[in-house]
């Protein structure tokens, strides 16, 4: 049941689910909750993950990103079962990994798909070879693992490439064969560090389409991509963006979008600057009504700031219906405290709605941090710290 | 396209680069050829010292209870012998002598030097050595004065052996009658083989005094085809006095061998360089595996990333070790052939390696390569997949 009121959402809780951070999908892919990680002990030790609570859903395409030493890789080594837990709950793929053994995290890194920076490829073995070294853990018919292999190669416009030895390779084709060879058995998540970087736009566009197909195949493949390539932001469902060991903000970028263009169209807010449309968009949590459902009584329930994404609204004044509010340009609730307007009104659902709800307190922090739109939110989105 | 279910990464990885494969293979043949030459000395000492056994052609064999060794001067009473023959079964017992002491010189014609000289001897009608070069010389060894020398025999200090040469024994003239192939062992040099009456001539301290009763080394029993070997051995025993002992050959050869290798014991002196080789087989073979990790740590590293377990990266490795030592042995073992046949010619001793002792040597290779590959293994349980990352 969906509260009948407004919630508020402090700047202070960014990792309550906001309505860019929920998950696209009812299977959480990765599941994180308060976790810390320490490097060293007694006077040495350093926390470089700290409180982290957040959530990824199967089948999307996740950017993480953060200035150098935010912890981006360690949380990723953490999510791979490449380090054990220390602190705190990390569901993966279904598997808490905090107190999981060293079978337990072989089993878990098997449905893992890894790309790493630097190939990583074994310099003995042709480019087919290596990608077969994958299809080795999951053992299937011969014809049909060489099949895979050297579909996914020729995919990936290595086709003629599929006896050469990786020292007879240029650096992209290197990291083609590195994608290939993380990609083969379809896993359930892809772990990927700067997995663009030695690659050319063209090299790039393919890539960054197999794991949209990937994401919205069968498998509903989850890609978690390290990366400070601006290309690949189009691609991304959502844009973690880890700070000093802390996710400052886990937003999805289209949705971000859409609630920027809502709140672009309200003159009160027009005055932000992109950045500021884009935090306050990261900070409203979506709330749904049904039909008839009283959402706020304006004179009563002051302290959140209302954007209607879906369906219509109506407000009442004295059990009479005064006007219809719809998707766009309307908005209620604190707002009024910006225009005046309608101070004593009953917003109530008029059908099934979906809103955009932001609490005062956010709203007031966030307008007086501002410091305008589409192109430079997502570079907003990569570059905050 | 690759026919396999699993990537030979073991042996792509081993064969990579052509010249690392030649010296870690080198290395392993090195301990290989160490261990064959050891274990080659060890059967030629052992398998040499029994040679002049295994030719006698005879079933039973009867010598002075304190002769430990063929060459070990402890005579018996040629009576005992012919008591043995009035057994039921026994066709013939005959007398064999063998004489290798500092006295028994022969003069190289060359140097004129003496030099100490192993003689054996034995009535020629009765072909006591199946050697068929020698058969065939049977009234050549009858002649007086005459001898068959050994080809085998050291030309350094016998001078060559050719028929119709005349030196000296013990001080007397001998002719060379003819040449026969024996070899010699770790106590002779050098073998002549002559009549029974031509030996007693040169050694007549062997006569005791009568023509009828000279002292013999080793009495040779041959027994009837189908005759019980078993029940005869134990009536010739029964009536035989403390002094002398019967024995089969294959007791015989093997109370010759147990004093070599035993006893004496020259055997645990090559036993301790196949010990040698293996451990510095071990050590070369960990060097190249431990530098085979080092250098594909990433790697590895990748292959635990990707869900590979410690156990299967150590496989690799010890696959590796069991490739080298393949590649190694086979390698080793002909090096050791061709050194084989050299000594063999420089020496004159028989330096053949037996299958078994291959096999022996083989299983010992992969025992060191295996053990390298799992002591070096260890340095595996360090890589961090986490790194990768880094």
């Amino acid at each position: 049941m969906t509260p009948p009121t407004a919630t508020t959402v402090s700047p202070t809780h960014q990792q309550k689910p906001t309505a860019v951070s929920q998950r696209r999908s009812v299977e959480a892919a990765i599941r994180a909750q308060g976790v810390n990680y320490f490097y060293g002990t007694g006077e040495a030790k350093s926390q470089v993950l700290t409180e982290n609570t957040f959530e990824i859903g199967q089948g999307e395409v996740v950017i993480l990103t953060g200035p150098s030493g935010s912890g981006k890789t360690t949380l990723l080594t953490l999510i791979g079962a490449l380090r054990h837990m220390q602190e705190g709950s990390l569901a993966v793929l279904g598997r808490e990994l905090n107190g999981i053994d060293n079978r337990g995290q072989i089993e878990v890194r098997r449905k893992i798909g890894f790309i790493f920076q630097h190939h990583n490829l074994f310099s003995s073995l042709s480019a087919i070879e290596n990608v077969r070294m994958a299809t080795s853990l999951h053992p299937d018919d011969v014809d049909d693992m060489n099949r895979r292999c050297a579909d996914l190669l020729t995919e990936l416009g290595l086709g003629d490439r599929l006896s050469y030895a990786p020292g007879n390779l240029s650096g992209g084709q290197r990291q083609r064969v590195a994608i290939a060879r993380a990609l083969v058995n379809n896993p359930a998540l892809v772990l990927a560090d700067e997995p663009t970087a030695a690659l050319d736009a063209h090299s790039s566009e393919i890539v960054m389409k197999l794991f949209r197909q990937l994401a919205t195949g069968i498998n509903r493949t989850t890609i978690l991509i390290v990366t400070h390539d601006q290309r690949l932001l189009n691609h991304a469902h959502r844009i973690v963006n880890l700070v000093g060991g802390k996710v400052v903000s886990n937003v999805m970028p289209e949705l971000s979008i859409r609630i920027c263009k809502l709140l672009r169209n309200i003159p009160a807010i027009q005055v932000f600057s992109a950045e500021t449309l884009s935090r306050i968009a990261d900070q409203m949590r979506e709330e749904h009504f049904r039909a008839g459902e009283l959402i706020v009584q304006l004179g009563v329930d002051k302290d959140s700031f209302y954007l209607i994404a879906d369906g219509i609204a109506q407000a009442e004044e004295e059990g009479a219906v005064t006007r219809e509010l719809g998707p766009g340009s309307h908005f209620f609730g604190q707002s009024s405290t910006i225009t005046f307007d309608h101070p004593d009104e009953v917003i109530r659902a008029k059908t099934d709605v979906t809103l955009y709800v932001l609490s005062w307190e956010s709203f007031d922090h966030l307008r007086t941090n501002d410091k305008q739109f589409e192109d430079r939110v997502r570079l907003h989105l990569m570059s905050r710290q | 396209m690759l026919r396999l279910r699993r990537v030979p990464l073991a042996w792509r990885n081993l064969t990579e680069d052509p010249w690392r494969l030649a010296t870690s293979t080198a290395g392993a043949s090195f301990a290989v050829i160490l261990m064959f030459s050891q274990v080659g000395f060890r059967n030629a000492l052992l398998e040499n010292m029994v040679a002049v056994i295994d030719d006698l052609d005879g079933q039973l064999f009867m010598t002075n209870r304190e002769r430990y060794m063929l060459t070990t001067p402890a005579a018996f009473s040629r009576r005992r012998l012919e008591k043995a023959l009035g057994h039921d079964g026994v066709v013939s017992a005959s007398p064999f002598y063998v004489d290798v002491r500092e006295t028994t010189k022969w003069r190289n014609p060359a140097s004129g030097l003496g030099r100490r000289i192993r003689v054996m001897a034995y009535a020629p009608e009765d072909d006591l050595l199946g050697l068929p070069d020698v058969r065939s010389q049977r009234e050549i060894m009858s002649r007086p004065e005459t001898a068959l020398g050994d080809i085998r025999s050291k030309a350094d200090l016998y001078g060559e052996f050719e028929a119709g040469e005349v030196s000296e024994l013990r001080g007397r003239r001998l002719r060379i009658g003819g040449t026969f192939e024996l070899g010699t062992d770790f106590r002779s040099n050098g073998t002549l083989l002559m009549s029974e009456d031509n030996f007693l001539n040169y050694f007549p301290e062997r006569r005791l005094g009568r023509e009828s009763d000279p002292i013999v080394d080793v009495g040779v029993i041959r027994l009837r085809p189908g005759a019980p070997e078993g029940a005869i051995v134990e009536a010739i025993r029964r009536d035989l006095p403390a002094d002398v002992v019967l024995l089969t050959k294959a007791e015989f050869m093997a109370k010759e061998r147990l004093f070599w290798e035993a006893v004496a014991p020259i055997g645990v002196v090559f036993d301790i360089g196949v010990v040698m080789g293996f451990i510095v087989g071990t050590a070369i073979c960990y060097q190249v595996l431990f530098s085979e990790i080092s250098d594909r740590i990433a790697e590895f590293a990748t292959l635990k990333a990707m869900g590979y377990s410690s156990g299967a990266l150590l496989r690799v490795i010890v696959e590796e070790g069991i490739y080298l030592a393949i590649l190694g042995f086979a390698i080793g073992m002909l090096i050791s052939l061709v050194l084989a046949r050299y000594l063999e010619h420089q020496t004159g001793l028989n330096l053949d390696v037996r299958p078994a002792d291959s096999l022996i040597i083989f299983a010992l290779t992969v025992i060191m390569c295996v053990l390298s590959g799992l002591l070096a293994g260890r340095k595996l349980s360090s890589v961090d997949p986490a790194e990768l990352f880094a």
